[in-house]
């Protein structure tokens, strides 16, 4: 069941999932989100100050400069 | 034939625009209704186009190297009152007003279009086993997938259907075709050819790039899709260019014909007068993971005005949507911080090498349908397992070009990635054209 997974993203929208989608799918879903966000906020925890949104075309034109 | 080949041979007119036309029409009645590469064939419009050409040509008119060359567009390249389906039913009425920018400037290159070549439904997936235009098939082993998305283009220039094709790259779909259907194939830099008219996928990762049979057709091509000028020059020579081989990640559970075809490659580009550097390489993981949560959140919230119509969308791309809308927008925020501090530990990796050698897939090309795959006596899910060496570098934006460097006992091929700083494709050819 749905419930029962551990999807650590945003808890209200575990219902939107479509309940006609496969189960290998939801599985699936599940299964790798929760690994690559698990992963992510592990790394994302301490970052520095300039880490901003600053878009990577502006990243390479500062490399280019 | 390649590019530069059919260019040779049109200028001492050995053959006609329209002559090698019809050459890969030919090839396309032939292989297509097997392969499945493309949805759309131009014949008439392109016959009528070689012509005019032809006629340009012997009034001493010449475009450069793409005149009369015949190519395909990726059907999510919008081009003019042809339709554009980007793979999927919810386009599959849709008939551009106008070019895209790059087939525009194919076009005034001299290009002839032959049709429009089949993907992963709307470039979302990496098999290009479409369920509403078919499944592509890997010409080396129709019982093996081309990759993907770009999977017919892949095909077509695998077989000679077409001289090059446009390919579009979020998370490997032009240089994974390119490895397993064993051609050439860039991600230039981003932001380097125009996305304008080209269906997007994940807006800060969408790259466009071609697929070719040689390196020196993928230069001749980027030259025709991308302003040149903001290219930095190659060194004059290979002997100045230090190529790193990692140390780590990029060689675990790779399988050993891959891993040793690398190695070898590596060992020419020393013969050839590289350096060969071991390097480690900053943490690929965190990476490939950022540019996952970027790319689910970035297509999610653009599909999500068709979630209405989702009968419409097949089950692997919908799992796909409706994973992305699990992502919560701080995952997102900070996978893009987290992008902006890995590029610069890349870009410090890349002081001290020009170019980072990786395979481009762990694996060859695996069966159609199959989920799995066991490697070093791991099982794991081959679309993570295809996308592992491709992907961190679309959320970095550097230039990737993939090429063969040989093939399985079984006969699949398998692809060399080099990786470059932003802006040095030319030093990508560079070298790629001393290992061909």
């Amino acid at each position: 069941m749905l419930d029962a997974m551990h999807i650590p993203g945003s808890p209200h929208l575990r219902s939107d999932l479509p309940t006609d989608l496969p189960q290998d799918q939801i599985e699936r879903v599940q299964k790798i989100l929760d690994q690559v966000l698990t992963y992510l906020r592990s790394q994302s925890r301490n970052l520095p100050p300039e880490a901003d949104l600053a878009l990577t075309y502006e990243l390479h034109s500062e490399v280019d400069r | 034939m390649t590019i530069l080949e059919a260019g040779r041979a049109l200028r001492s007119r050995q053959i006609s625009c329209l002559e090698l036309t019809n050459r890969c029409l030919d090839q396309i009645a032939k292989l297509n209704p097997r392969l499945n590469a493309f949805i759309t064939i131009t014949e008439q419009s392109a016959r009528q186009r070689a012509e005019e050409l032809d006629r340009e040509l012997a009034s001493g008119h010449d475009r450069g190297p793409l005149h009369g060359i015949p190519i395909a567009h990726k059907d999510l390249i919008a081009t003019k009152g042809v339709r554009t389906t980007s793979g999927s039913r919810l386009f599959a009425d849709n008939v551009p007003k106008a070019d895209a920018h790059v087939a525009e400037k194919l076009h005034a290159a001299g290009a002839v279009m032959l049709g429009k070549t089949g993907l992963h439904e709307l470039a979302y997936g990496i098999t290009s086993d479409n369920p509403h235009f078919g499944t592509i098939r890997n010409p080396r082993n129709p019982e093996h997938i081309p990759g993907g998305s770009s999977g017919g283009s892949g095909v077509a220039v695998a077989t000679g259907m077409a001289l090059m094709a446009t390919g579009t790259d979020t998370g490997g779909s032009i240089r994974i075709p390119a490895s397993y259907c064993g051609v050439v194939g860039i991600k230039p830099t981003y932001g380097l050819v125009s996305v304008a008219g080209v269906q997007p996928l994940g807006f800060s990762l969408d790259h466009i790039g071609p697929l070719t049979a040689s390196v020196a057709d993928a230069r001749v091509s980027l030259d025709a899709m991308a302003d040149g000028s903001k290219r930095k020059q190659a060194p004059s020579i290979v002997r100045d260019i230090r190529v790193g081989v990692p140390q780590n990640y990029y060689f675990d559970q790779v399988a050993p014909e891959v891993r040793e075809a690398v190695h070898n490659a590596a060992k020419a580009a020393e013969g050839a007068g590289a350096r060969v550097i071991p390097v480690h390489v900053p943490d690929i993981d965190a990476i490939s993971a950022a540019s996952l949560v970027i790319l689910l959140s970035e297509a999610a919230a653009l599909y999500e005005p068709y979630l209405d119509r989702q009968s419409e969308i097949g089950v692997d791309v919908r799992a796909l949507l409706y994973q992305g809308r699990l992502v919560p927008a701080t995952d997102y925020v900070n996978a893009q911080r987290l992008r902006k501090v890995l590029a610069n530990e890349f870009r410090a990796l890349f002081r001290t090498i020009d170019c980072l050698f990786t395979p481009a897939t762990p694996i060859t090309a695996p069966r159609i349908g199959q989920r799995e795959i066991v490697i070093d006596g791991e099982t794991l899910d081959t679309r993570l397992v295809t996308t592992r060496f491709a992907r961190g570098f679309n959320a970095l934006g550097f230039p990737a070009l993939v090429m063969p460097c040989g093939d399985s006992p079984e006969g699949m091929p398998i692809g060399l990635q080099m990786v470059g700083r932003p802006f040095e494709e030319n030093l990508l050819f560079k070298l790629g054209e001393a290992l061909e």
